[in-house]
C-alpha cells in the first residue's frame, strides 16, 4: 500500500536508459518522415502565429487599428503604444516588480515547502506517509469556498493587502508534491540515506547536502510550475489586494481590458468624467502591455527545460 | 495492495505508536510541519464554509457570529440553485467541456509524442517541442487577448484577413454560440498539448529500449511496435493523467470560461459552466449562500466521481489506482 | 483493503477535530468582533482615528497619497479622523473587492454604492449596510441639501442606507451628430423629435458617406434607451412602467408592443445598411465614436453633454434632445455613499460624508487634487488642470459623492453648468414610481435567472443583427421558463402596496 499514487512499472525499473529507442536503427521511411514534420510545422505555426499577430498590432499604428483591423502586415508601423506604456508613470513597472519579487520569493519558498512535504512521504520507513499522502490529496478534490477562504487571510492570519498574500495560499500544492515524491522515490535508493545515518549526517543534512542534489531535475521541474504559477496569477491580486502599489502585471492587464469596456457598458451614463477616457490605453497599448508581460516567462524557459524533460520523465511518469 | 507494502511495513513498528514514531523520526515530522500548516490554514479551515450553504447568510456584527446567527434553512439554497434553468446548462457544459478535454487531452499528445519521437532529425523535433510548449507559458488573461485579435469581428484577422480574402461575409464570433464549443477547446488544446505533449514523449523516452530490439528481431513493423509496445507501456502515465483530471471533472477552467469569450452574454448558453456562474451570480447579488450550496455540490460530487473512478480502476487494474 | 479504510477514516476524522478547534479560535482573533467597536472619540484630540473608503473609478491616481496626506492635515483639526481612500476599477473589480469585503465583515467605513455597482438594494438587504436615518436626523446638512423627497426616493422601506450624490436628478435622451457631417449636408436637426425621425439623415450619410457607419451602437448603449422605460430593477431585468406616468400596470418591457416595434425598426436599419455588423459585440461606445467612423449615437444626456464628448473625442458633435426629461429611481440610485455594518466608526464616517456636501475645499481637495500643484485658479470657480494630457490627479470623481454643485468648473465648460442644471431638474417630469424600492429577496432565483436570459438576447435585438419574429418567440420562451411572470407579479404586488 506504499505506493498510494503511484505505479511503479516493473519493467521500467529494471533498465533506465533515457535514450529514445529508434536510434537503434529502425527508421520511418522518409515519406511519412516528412508528412510528419509538415504536420508539426503546422501545428508550430499555430501556436505561434496569435503570438506574433498581438506583438504586430503592438507596433501598429493606432488610427490603422480603428480603421482597418488587426493584421500580420500594416502599412504603419508605430511604436507609440510602446512610448505610451513606458511614460505613463511608474505603475507598469511597479507592477513589474511585484511580479517578479512575488515569483522569485514564492518559487523558492513553494520548492522548500514541497520538497520538505514530499521527502519524508518518499521514504519507506516513514510510517505516516499515506496519511499525510491523502492530506494533501484530499484538498485537490475538495474545497470550501471563497468567503471563508478569505476570511482566513483576513482575520485569522492577516496577510491581506501585503505582498506574503500573493505568496502563500499557493506555497503548497498537493500535485507537485506528488511529482516531487515520486520524484525522490525513484531517484534516491534508501541505501543512500542509511549510510548518511551511519556516517552521522542527521536528516537535514543528508536532505540537503545528498538528496537535493540528486534531484536537481525534478526541482527544476517543480520551480518551472511554481514560477509559471506565479507570474502568471491574477486571482490573489483581484480578492485581497485593494491596495494599488501592489498590483502585480497580470493583474494590471486584467484592469486596462476591464475598465475600458465598463465605462463604456450601460453605465456610463452617469459618467461625467468621461474626459479621462481620453488618457486610457487604447488597443495597441493593451496589446503592449501583454507583450511585455510575456517577456521575462520565455526567457525563463531554456533556462529550465535543461533539467524539465528529465523531471518530468522520473516524477509525473515513472510514479 | 502491491507486493511491496507487505515487505515495507516494518512489522516491529506497529504497536509502538505515534509518539514513538515522532521520537525516532522528529526531523521528517518538521519537515512536514511548514506544508501542513499551510494545507489547514489555506484548505482545511475555509472547509467549514460550507455549513454557509445550508443558512440565509444575513450580516450580524462579523462573519463568525453572522455564520452562526443566521438562519438554517436545509437544503433551500441548493433548492434555489437547481430551480434556476440554468442549473442543467451549465452542469452539462462543465461536465462535456471537461470529458471533451480529457479525451482530447489524451489522444493528440499521446499521438503527438508518439509521431515527434519518430521523427528522424532530432534538432527539429526539439525545435517543434519547444515552440509548441510557448503556450503553456502564457496566462489566460494573455491567451484572451489572442483570441480577442483572432475573433474581433470588427478587427480581428479571421474576419479582416482571412474571411475576406475568400469573399466570406465576416462572422459575428462573439454572438454566435455555435463555434464556441470549439473555439473553447482549441483554446484549451492550444494552451495545454504542449505541455501534454512533452509530459508523454517523457514517458517515452524513459521507455525500455529491449522490448523495441525484440520486437525488431521479430520483425515487428513501427506501427505494430507501437500498438504492442508504446501505447501499453504508456498506459499508466495514461491513466494517471486522466484520473487526475478526472477528479477535476466538476471544476472548470475559470480563466478559460471566464476570460476568452469576454463574458458575452449570447455565449452564456455553450460558455458558462459552475464556476463562471457562480462567480456572477455572487457579483450580481453578492448571495454568498447560494455561492456556498453550489460550491459545495460541486465538491461533493467531484469527491465521489473521484472516489468511483478510482475504484473502477482499481478493480481492472490494482496497481494503476491513484490511492 | 480494510488498513486503507481505516488510515482515511482516521484521517478525515483528524482533519475534522484539528479544524473544528483551530475555527474556534477564529472568533478570539482581534479584528472581528463587534465588542471591539470603538466608541467614537467625540473631541478633536486623541490620536486620529481611521476612516477606509471604497470607492469605484478608473484607477487609483498616482497623486493619491498626495491628495490625502493634505486632506489628513485639514480632517485631523475639523474631525479628527484619519482617511484612507481606495479606488478600484469598473465592473468587476469594484464588485468583487466590495461584496467580499462586506460579507467578511471587514471593518470599511464608507463605500460607494448604486443600482450598477456593490449593488446598493442587495447590500442593503443583506443587512451589510447601516441605518443611517438617526444620522441624517442628528446632522442635518445633507437632508438640508437633497431635500426630502429625493433622499427618501433612495431609502428602502421607509430606511436609508445610502445617501445619493446631489447632482442633475433628471435624465433625457437624444443623439448626439458629428458635427461636420451634419454641416457638410446642412442638415436640419430640429427635424428629430423621434428615434425614426432619424432616418433622413441616416440615408444621407450612407448614399454619400461610404467610410461612415451611420449608427453607433454599442451594448445598452442603444437607442432603445430611448424609449425611456421607467425600470422597476436593473438595467437588464424584466420590469418597466411607461415613462409618462399613465398607468400604474408594470409589464415586461422587453417584450411590450413599443419595444418589438422598435426591435423591427433596428432591424430594418440593420438591413439598410444603418448600423455596423458587430454592433452586437461591441463594449466601448466611446471608443468607436473617438475613430470617427460613426455618425450618431444614442446618448443620456444633459445640458452641455456635446462640449463634454468633445473633450473626451476629440470630435465636435451636436446635441439633440429627443425624449422628454424625467426624474427617475434611475437617479436616486445612481450614485451614493453607504457606511457598511461592519464600520467600527460609523457616527465618524458620515460627519465624513456630511462634511462632503456642506465643505467646498474638502469636496474639491478630493475631487481636482492640491490647488497650484494639480490645477491652477483661473477664476473664483473655474480651474484649468495643470497638465491636462498626463495630470497625476484627475480622477473625475465629482458626481460620485456629495454636493456637486460645490465642484470648481474647468476652464472648457459653460460657466453657467450649474445653473443650467438646475433648470434642467425644475423641467424634469417627476415619475409616479419615484421612490419605489423594490424588494429583491423572495424572488432572488427569478432575477438572476431572468437577467441571464436578457443578457443572452438584447444585443441582438437591440442592433437589428436577428429576424425579430422567431428570437422574440424564444426569447419569451425562455423568459417564462426563467420566471419572469412571478417576477412580474411580485413588483405589481410590492408597487401596489407601495402606493397606498
Amino acid at each position: 500500500m506504499d505506493k498510494s499514487f503511484g505505479i511503479v512499472n516493473d519493467n521500467m525499473k529494471k533498465n533506465r536508459k533515457y535514450k529514445s529507442h529508434n536510434n537503434i536503427g529502425n527508421r520511418i521511411s522518409g515519406t511519412s518522415n516528412f508528412f510528419i514534420n509538415l504536420l508539426f510545422v503546422f501545428n508550430c505555426i499555430l501556436c505561434i502565429a496569435p503570438i506574433l499577430l498581438i506583438i504586430v498590432i503592438s507596433l501598429t499604428d493606432e488610427k490603422e487599428l480603428l480603421v482597418y483591423g488587426y493584421s500580420f502586415f500594416p502599412d504603419k508601423f508605430s511604436v507609440k503604444a510602446y512610448d505610451y506604456v513606458f511614460t505613463a508613470g511608474d505603475t507598469i513597472w511597479r507592477a513589474y516588480g511585484v511580479s517578479i519579487l512575488v515569483t522569485l520569493v514564492g518559487t523558492l519558498l513553494s520548492v522548500l515547502v514541497i520538497c520538505f512535504y514530499a521527502y519524508p512521504l518518499s521514504r519507506q520507513s516513514f510510517k505516516y506517509k499515506n496519511f499525510f499522502s491523502f492530506f494533501a490529496y484530499f484538498t485537490m478534490i475538495f474545497g470550501g469556498g471563497l468567503v471563508p477562504w478569505y476570511m482566513v487571510y483576513t482575520q485569522l492570519i492577516p496577510i491581506k493587502n501585503t505582498i506574503w498574500i500573493m505568496i502563500v495560499p499557493y506555497l503548497m500544492n498537493a500535485w507537485y508534491m506528488m511529482i516531487m515524491r515520486t520524484f525522490f522515490k525513484t531517484t534516491i535508493p534508501e541505501s543512500i540515506i542509511e549510510s548518511a545515518k551511519i556516517d552521522g549526517a542527521g536528516e537535514f543534512r543528508t536532505f540537503f547536502v545528498i538528496v537535493l542534489p540528486l534531484c536537481k531535475a525534478g526541482v527544476a521541474t517543480i520551480a518551472l510550475f511554481c514560477t509559471l504559477g506565479y507570474w502568471n496569477d491574477w486571482w490573489l491580486p483581484l480578492v485581497f489586494i485593494t491596495d494599488n502599489k501592489l498590483y502585480n502585471i497580470q493583474y494590471l492587464m486584467y484592469q486596462t481590458l476591464n475598465s475600458i469596456q465598463y465605462l463604456a457598458s450601460g453605465s456610463a451614463q452617469f459618467s461625467e468624467s468621461s474626459k479621462v477616457l481620453a488618457d486610457l490605453p487604447t488597443e495597441g497599448a493593451r496589446m503592449a502591455i501583454a507583450v511585455i508581460s510575456i517577456g521575462p516567462i520565455i526567457f525563463a524557459y531554456p533556462f529550465f527545460q535543461k533539467y524539465f524533460i528529465k523531471g518530468l520523465t522520473i516524477g509525473a511518469v515513472k510514479g | 495492495m502491491s507486493k511491496e507494502s507487505n515487505i515495507t511495513v516494518i512489522k516491529p513498528n506497529v504497536n509502538k505508536g505515534f509518539l514513538y514514531e515522532i521520537k525516532k523520526n522528529w526531523a521528517l515530522f518538521v519537515m512536514l510541519v511548514p506544508g501542513v500548516l499551510i494545507l489547514i490554514i489555506n484548505n482545511y479551515i475555509p472547509m467549514f464554509g460550507i455549513v454557509i450553504s445550508f443558512k440565509r447568510y444575513r450580516f450580524h456584527g462579523n462573519f463568525i457570529s453572522s455564520i452562526i446567527k443566521s438562519e438554517w434553512i436545509g437544503f433551500k439554497n441548493f433548492e434555489f440553485f437547481f430551480k434556476t434553468p440554468y442549473a442543467f446548462t451549465i452542469t452539462r457544459n462543465t461536465i462535456l467541456y471537461n470529458l471533451m478535454f480529457i479525451i482530447l487531452g489524451l489522444i493528440i499528445p499521446v499521438a503527438f509524442a508518439i509521431l515527434l519521437n519518430e521523427i528522424t532529425n532530432k534538432r527539429s523535433a526539439k525545435v517543434y517541442q519547444s515552440l509548441m510548449f510557448l503556450p503553456y507559458f502564457l496566462s489566460w488573461i494573455v491567451v484572451s487577448y489572442l483570441a480577442y485579435s483572432l475573433f474581433s469581428i470588427e478587427s480581428g484577422f479571421i474576419n479582416r484577413g482571412l474571411l475576406s480574402a475568400f469573399g466570406i461575409e465576416p462572422v459575428r464570433w462573439y454572438f454566435e454560440p455555435k463555434y464556441w464549443p470549439f473555439i473553447l477547446t482549441f483554446f484549451q488544446l492550444w494552451k495545454y498539448t504542449g505541455y501534454n505533449t512533452v509530459v508523454y514523449l517523457a514517458a517515452i523516452s524513459g521507455l525500455d529500449t529491449e522490448y523495441y530490439e525484440a520486437a525488431e528481431i521479430d520483425g515487428a513493423s513501427k506501427l505494430q511496435q507501437i500498438r504492442f509496445i508504446t501505447i501499453p507501456l504508456l498506459r499508466s502515465v495514461m491513466v494517471i493523467m486522466t484520473l487526475v483530471a478526472v477528479g477535476k471533472i466538476f471544476n472548470a477552467d475559470f480563466g478559460l470560461f471566464y476570460n476568452v469569450p469576454r463574458n458575452s452574454g449570447q455565449l452564456y448558453s455553450v460558455t458558462d459552466v459552475i464556476d463562471t456562474y457562480v462567480y456572477r451570480a455572487l457579483r450580481n447579488t453578492n448571495n454568498i449562500s447560494m455561492a456556498a450550496a453550489a460550491g459545495t455540490y460541486q465538491a461533493i460530487v467531484g469527491c465521489i466521481t473521484v472516489f468511483t473512478s478510482n475504484f473502477i480502476v482499481k478493480k481492472i487494474d490494482r496497481d494503476k489506482a491513484l490511492f | 483493503m480494510s488498513r486503507t479504510k481505516k488510515i482515511y477514516s482516521v484521517a478525515l476524522l483528524i482533519i475534522l477535530v484539528l479544524s473544528l478547534t483551530l475555527s474556534a479560535c477564529v472568533p478570539v482573533v482581534p479584528g472581528g468582533g463587534t465588542t471591539t467597536t470603538q466608541p467614537d472619540t467625540s473631541g478633536q484630540t486623541g490620536p486620529a482615528v481611521k476612516l477606509t473608503w471604497y470607492l469605484v473609478g478608473n484607477r487609483q491616481e498616482p497623486d493619491t497619497p498626495k491628495v490625502l496626506a493634505e486632506a489628513n492635515k485639514y480632517l485631523k483639526d475639523k474631525l479628527n479622523v484619519e482617511l484612507e481612500l481606495n479606488v478600484f476599477g469598473w465592473g468587476d473589480d469594484y464588485d468583487q473587492k466590495t461584496n467580499t469585503a462586506l460579507a467578511a465583515g471587514e471593518p470599511i467605513d464608507i463605500v460607494f454604492t448604486a443600482s450598477w455597482a456593490a449593488n446598493y438594494n442587495v447590500n442593503a438587504t443583506s443587512g451589510y449596510f447601516k441605518e443611517l436615518n438617526a444620522y441624517i436626523e442628528k446632522y442635518p446638512a445633507i437632508k438640508d441639501i437633497l431635500g426630502e423627497d429625493f433622499l427618501n426616493g433612495s431609502a428602502i422601506n421607509g430606511k436609508n442606507y445610502a445617501v445619493p450624490t446631489n447632482k442633475e436628478k433628471v435624465h433625457n435622451w437624444g443623439y448626439l451628430l458629428k458635427k461636420d457631417l451634419v454641416d457638410k449636408y446642412d442638415m436640419d436637426v430640429s427635424k428629430i423629435t423621434s428615434i425614426e425621425s432619424l432616418e433622413p439623415f441616416l440615408k444621407i450619410i450612407k448614399d454619400n458617406e461610404p467610410e461612415i457607419t451611420p449608427v453607433c451602437i454599442a451594448t445598452m448603449d442603444a437607442p432603445f434607451q430611448l424609449l425611456d422605460w421607467d425600470r422597476i430593477s436593473d438595467d437588464d431585468v424584466p420590469g418597466a412602467l411607461y415613462p409618462d406616468n399613465r398607468d400604474s400596470t408594470i409589464i415586461n418591457h422587453f417584450l411590450a408592443p413599443e419595444s418589438i416595434e422598435h426591435y423591427e425598426l433596428m432591424r430594418d436599419w440593420a438591413n439598410k445598411g444603418y448600423i455596423h455588423q458587430d454592433a452586437a459585440t461591441m463594449q466601448n461606445q466611446s471608443e468607436l465614436m473617438k475613430s470617427g467612423t460613426f455618425f450618431a449615437a444614442s446618448q443620456s444626456l444633459k445640458p452641455g453633454k456635446d462640449a463634454e464628448v468633445e473633450a473626451t473625442t476629440g470630435i465636435e458633435w451636436v446635441q439633440v434632445d429627443v425624449t422628454r426629461p424625467v426624474m427617475s429611481n434611475r437617479e436616486t440610485t445612481g450614485a451614493l455613499l453607504a457606511i457598511p455594518a461592519a464600520s467600527r466608526n460609523p457616527e465618524k464616517a458620515f460627519q465624513l460624508i456630511e462634511l462632503l456636501y456642506t465643505d467646498k475645499y474638502f469636496k474639491n481637495l478630493i475631487d481636482y487634487g492640491i490647488e497650484d500643484v494639480h490645477y491652477k485658479k483661473v477664476s473664483d470657480n473655474v480651474i484649468s488642470l495643470i497638465d491636462p494630457d498626463n495630470s497625476p490627479y484627475n480622477p473625475g470623481h465629482g458626481w460620485k459623492f456629495g454636493d456637486q454643485f460645490k465642484d470648481y468648473l474647468m476652464d472648457n465648460e459653460d460657466p453657467a453648468k450649474w445653473e443650467k442644471f438646475l433648470e434642467f431638474n425644475d423641467a424634469g417630469l417627476v415619475m409616479n414610481s419615484l421612490g419605489f424600492m423594490f424588494d429583491k429577496t423572495n424572488v432572488e432565483t427569478e432575477i438572476s435567472s431572468c437577467k441571464n436570459v436578457v443578457q443572452a438576447y438584447y444585443k441582438q435585438l437591440f442592433t437589428g443583427a436577428v429576424e425579430v419574429a422567431p428570437t422574440i418567440e424564444a426569447f419569451k420562451k425562455e423568459l417564462v421558463g426563467a420566471g419572469v411572470d412571478e417576477l412580474i407579479a411580485e413588483m405589481q404586488r410590492q408597487y401596489d402596496e407601495w402606493r397606498k
